[in-house]
């Protein structure tokens, strides 16, 4: 009888501390993900009250623009986006350089771009916006 | 009456150790499934976090023909989404011609920092509106325009 009890008893704390393994494991699991995927939010948002930009100049005979990093995050280039009266405009067919550093493919605080509109922006409303974190208008 | 005391203990041994053992089944079995569905909630909550979209039209000018509007969606989260099961409200009614694109892009993922042209074929009254997306992903973001 007492071998019956103790036999059954092992098997028991046996699964337990299986049992304990695996829902443990799985909660440290998800805690450390959610830990990550924090960080990673916070930094985001970090980066967006960082970000800002501002119109310097158009020049509407040249169809150029230059616009100013007055924030103090790194931009990358590919988070650029142009809108003419409206309408987004193909990154492909503009030439975007970061003024003293042409090849260069991030926008660092206190930088000025470039923009070489292929189009006429003549008396054209723009947008310009960075992941809509910072936004600046010309009319 | 030896013999029959050692079967007896065999026979209640026997049990003993087949009732922990479906017990131990049972418990394992819970604890497994318990265990798989923390780590889907981790996935979702995690994807969730990673994942945000933003409306970059211009509120003051909409492209607006007077029978269809597009819209421009940006991914600026960290994570891919997927244009599958996106949908779109029209000051607060679900909107069903939708054409949606990837702007430089084909096929159906939609990662970061890419841009998602949506197509509405909606007749508006002059004025101001409202315009919410909404991913299969559960993210969305609205804007408020004037035509």
């Amino acid at each position: 009888m007492g071998l019956s009890v103790s036999a059954a008893s092992a098997i028991l704390f046996t699964t337990f501390v299986i049992l304990f393994g695996i829902v443990f494991g799985s909660f440290d699991h998800f805690q450390d993900s959610l830990v990550n995927s924090q960080n990673e939010q916070t930094e985001r948002y970090e980066q967006m009250m960082e970000t800002s930009i501002a119109i310097v100049m158009v020049d509407d005979a040249n169809d150029t623009m230059t616009i100013v990093n007055d924030g103090e995050a790194v931009v990358d280039l590919n988070e650029v986006m142009l809108l003419i009266n409206g309408a987004l405009v193909d990154r492909s067919v503009l030439n975007i350089t970061v003024i003293g550093h042409e090849s260069s493919k991030i926008w660092a605080p206190g930088e000025s771009l470039l923009v070489q509109f292929p189009m006429d922006i003549d008396g054209a409303r723009i947008k310009v916006t960075v992941k809509e974190w910072a936004s600046a208008y010309h009319v | 009456m030896g013999s029959d005391a050692s079967v007896t203990h065999m026979i209640f041994f026997i049990a003993a150790v087949l009732v922990a053992g479906s017990m131990a089944g049972v418990f394992l079995s819970v604890g497994y499934e318990m265990a798989k569905k923390i780590e889907l909630e981790s996935e979702s909550m995690t994807e969730a976090m990673q994942s945000d979209i933003a409306i970059i039209n211009d509120p003051a000018m909409m492209p607006y023909d007077g029978t269809s509007l597009t819209l421009y969606v940006e991914n600026t989260g960290s994570s891919t989404l997927i244009t599958s099961g996106l949908f779109v409200m029209m000051d607060g009614s679900y909107v069903n011609d939708t054409v949606l694109q990837l702007v430089g892009r084909s096929g159906a993922e939609w990662i970061p920092s890419t841009v998602l042209q949506i197509t509405i074929d909606i007749s508006l009254v002059p004025g101001d509106h409202n315009v919410k997306v909404i991913t299969g992903d559960g993210e969305a973001d609205s804007l408020t325009f004037r035509v």
